[in-house]
């Protein structure tokens, strides 16, 4: 089966020959290591081509686009299958000195997000938060004799933030959210002095829950300093002094950490509770951080306005 | 022996941030949290007064994020989990720490297994949601009166002694000595017999503090700065410096016939007292808002300060005028409360002396002091003279109208030629002996 792929592979996009390096992820050609990727559904398919083009487009960042075969296409059929080709980059680079890179990639992102809303958010994950559904799980673990103290004090806390939270969304009700690939700060990578990020196979989320998550890593792996200067470098391609910006900030505000926890408690053996809860303090200090340091940005922005 | 309580209260205001703001309280209470550790001579007192309580707090609206104005961060940003004490029943946890830090001479404590903190007395109110406030009476128990250890050592007759030359290192700062009370006290109390607990520690301090001026009555002292006030720079062994008599600018011709013997005085009367300097300088000296009465002679020191000032400043005044010469008087101290001082008043104890021929009308003021000063009679008067520092709009006319004398007597007594003063500038008034 594989060396059928192998062979569809080499007449496709016309390579003298290739073998797997690492068995239906990675082949070696005479083109170089190249990554092979299959996809189920034609939708999902079509949208990681789509975005990938258009951040690549006139920016100074590449990403791993689809390659193109002797006919042009971005993939190949193999039953009921689709089969793309990517370049395979491995060396990887840090968060911090390469603020202007990812602030491009980024910024090129959540416009291209925007871009492709309408055409391909039926195919999204969205991201639903209930309060409600939190207290209903917190009363089924009291009923069964389980009491969460780090989780249960911080409820009215966790309320106040999703009030918040959905005062904002209502505000600029109408702005459609970003379609975005979750972004993964081990995917920046480099080739030739390029910066070169290496996209997933997900489906799409909507809205900023998947920025939220990489600017927690971004802060925990740099510094206040970094982060700013990579919102300002996001903010240079992709403003988020608008109301991009406070969609942004309803989204760290949302006690998404409470309602994970709680999700991974419903499945979680005994043993492994502690582990999540102690994870949960983490993540609700984490975030904690990050709202400080992007308020304090999002003000110090407004401050310069105003002067 | 007897054992005393030392007893303190607390009266303090615990502010709730917002969001915290109390409906009900539905319980407080405020429990030691101390550990007592013998160590060095002393005995440890550490840890806090824990103050906890459950309260239902208010069910608040939550403003609007106002994007306008405003700090977003302030607006949006939330507590720390380690900040967090809620049920889930609605019901707060408040949890609250006062620190405690005792330390207690080891001879006072015969068993610091015996010593015990307790909370007597606990109450509070809730004068509005976002605060609590709190008043408590603590007691430490386990203390006992310094007077034993006293005691033993008063009645060996050699200690007699030391207790008054060596006293000095023994003698409390926090209390004020009243020469009144010093006086009244002698001779009444021959050992400390406080009339309340928590006096008792120092009690004992005070009376051999007054004792001390008891057997010095006469004579004149150099300062003790028993309780000095915030001068950390004033060099114990000068009193008050003045402008030797000799200087060559001056106007009055009176006072050139007072100044050489004048000035031989001085210097006879400086080395008599030098003896008794070398025993006052080894007085401890700690900050407090006091005066210090200090005995004057000459009042002819101007030096520009910046501001209206404290004690500290002016002595530093002293110290920089050239031939000063030192002498000895009276020191008395009173307690002054620590309010602003817009000018010092000093009282003067002098001594009588032999007038020297002055000549008529013109006598100068300042040789008036100098005579005094020098004077070695065994009777006692007092003159004041106040320093004033002045402040900006003011002028000599203002200042003699405030003080009530002649422009004529300001001038003499400050030497000063001309009328113009400058801010910071200070001056000497003499005061009236009826004042």
């Amino acid at each position: 089966m594989t060396m059928a792929i192998l062979e569809q592979i080499a007449e496709h996009y016309q390579l003298d020959h290739a073998e797997w390096k690492e068995e239906n992820k990675v082949i070696s050609t005479n083109l170089g290591d190249k990554q092979v990727r299959f996809w189920a559904e034609e939708q999902l398919l079509n949208w990681h081509i789509e975005w990938r083009d258009e951040v690549a487009l006139g920016m100074n960042v590449a990403t791993d686009r689809m390659l193109r075969t002797a006919n042009q296409n971005p993939w190949i059929a193999s039953g009921t299958a689709y089969i793309t080709l990517h370049d395979h980059v491995t060396t990887t680079v840090p968060c911090a000195g390469y603020e202007e890179n990812w602030g491009q990639l980024i910024g090129g992102l959540l416009q291209t997000g925007i871009k492709l809303h309408d055409k391909y958010k039926e195919i999204a994950v969205k991201n639903d938060y209930s309060f409600k559904k939190c207290l209903e799980r917190l009363r089924k673990y009291k009923e069964e004799g389980a009491s969460f103290e780090s989780v249960k004090k911080c409820l009215l806390e966790a309320d106040k933030r999703q009030k918040r939270a959905l005062e904002l969304t209502e505000t600029f009700r109408g702005i459609p959210l970003p379609l975005l690939d979750r972004l993964d700060g081990r995917k920046g990578k480099e080739i030739f002095n390029l910066f070169f990020y290496e996209g997933g196979t997900a489906r799409p989320e909507l809205g900023y829950r998947s920025l939220r998550i990489f600017l927690i890593k971004w802060l925990n792996n740099s510094s206040p300093y970094s982060l700013k200067k990579l919102l300002t470098c996001i903010n240079k391609h992709f403003s988020l002094e608008s109301e991009h910006g406070f969609l942004l900030l309803a989204e760290i505000l949302a006690p998404i950490e409470l309602y994970e926890c709680l999700d991974r408690l419903q499945e979680s053996e005994l043993s492994e509770m502690m582990t999540i809860l102690r994870n949960f303090e983490q993540d609700w200090e984490r975030n904690r951080v990050l709202l400080h340091y992007y308020t304090d940005w999002l003000d110090e922005k407004r401050r310069k306005v105003a002067l | 022996m007897n054992q005393s309580k030392l007893r303190f209260s607390i009266e303090e205001s615990v502010w709730l941030k917002k969001g915290q703001e109390v409906a009900e309280v539905l319980s407080m209470s405020l429990e030691p949290d101390i550990a007592i550790t013998e160590e060095n001579d002393h005995v440890y007192i550490k840890g806090a007064l824990k103050l906890v309580g459950e309260y239902r707090p208010y069910a608040q609206a939550i403003p609007p994020v106002d994007f306008e104005a405003g700090s977003l961060r302030e607006q949006v940003s939330y507590r720390s989990l380690t900040q967090l004490t809620m049920k889930d029943d609605g019901i707060a946890e408040l949890e609250h720490r006062f620190p405690v830090d005792i330390t207690i001479p080891a001879s006072r404590v015969t068993d610091s297994r015996e010593v015990y903190v307790a909370v007597e007395s606990f109450d509070y109110e809730l004068p509005n949601p976002t605060c609590l406030e709190l008043s408590a009476a603590i007691s430490i128990s386990g203390i006992y009166e310094e007077n034993v250890v006293n005691q033993t050592e008063e009645e060996d007759p050699t200690n007699e002694d030391e207790a008054l030359y060596g006293y000095e290192e023994e003698v409390p700062v926090n209390e004020p000595v009243e020469m009144e009370e010093v006086e009244e006290e002698a001779e009444e109390v021959p050992i400390a017999s406080p009339h309340r607990e928590d006096e008792q520690m120092f009690s004992t301090f005070q009376f051999e503090a007054k004792k001390f001026y008891d057997d010095f009555p006469v004579e004149p002292l150099t300062p003790s700065f028993l309780e000095p006030l915030e001068i950390p720079e004033r060099p114990r062994e000068t009193t008050v410096e003045f402008k030797a008599m000799e200087e060559p600018a001056r106007q009055d011709q009176t006072d050139e016939s007072v100044s050489t013997e004048t000035w031989s005085t001085l210097k006879s009367i400086a080395s008599e007292s030098k003896n008794e300097l070398e025993v006052q300088n080894e007085l401890p000296s700690e900050p407090r808002p006091e005066e210090i009465e200090v005995e004057e002679q000459e009042t002819a020191i101007q030096e520009s300060m910046a501001h209206e000032v404290e004690v500290d400043e002016e002595v530093e005044v002293e110290e920089s005028v050239p031939e000063a010469v030192e002498v000895s008087g009276m020191v008395e101290i009173e307690e002054e409360p620590p309010a602003k001082y817009s000018e010092l008043a000093e009282d003067i104890e002098v001594q009588e002396i032999e007038e020297k021929e002055h000549g008529a009308a013109g006598r100068d003021e300042n040789a008036l002091y100098l005579t005094k000063m020098l004077s070695g009679g065994n009777e006692e008067k007092f003159a004041k003279v106040k320093m004033y520092i002045i402040q900006r709009g003011d002028s000599l006319d203002s200042v003699c109208d405030k003080y009530d004398i002649t422009l004529n007597t300001l001038l003499r007594v400050n030497r000063i030629k001309q009328e113009e003063v400058t801010e910071g500038q200070i001056i000497y008034i003499p005061v009236a002996q009826t004042r």
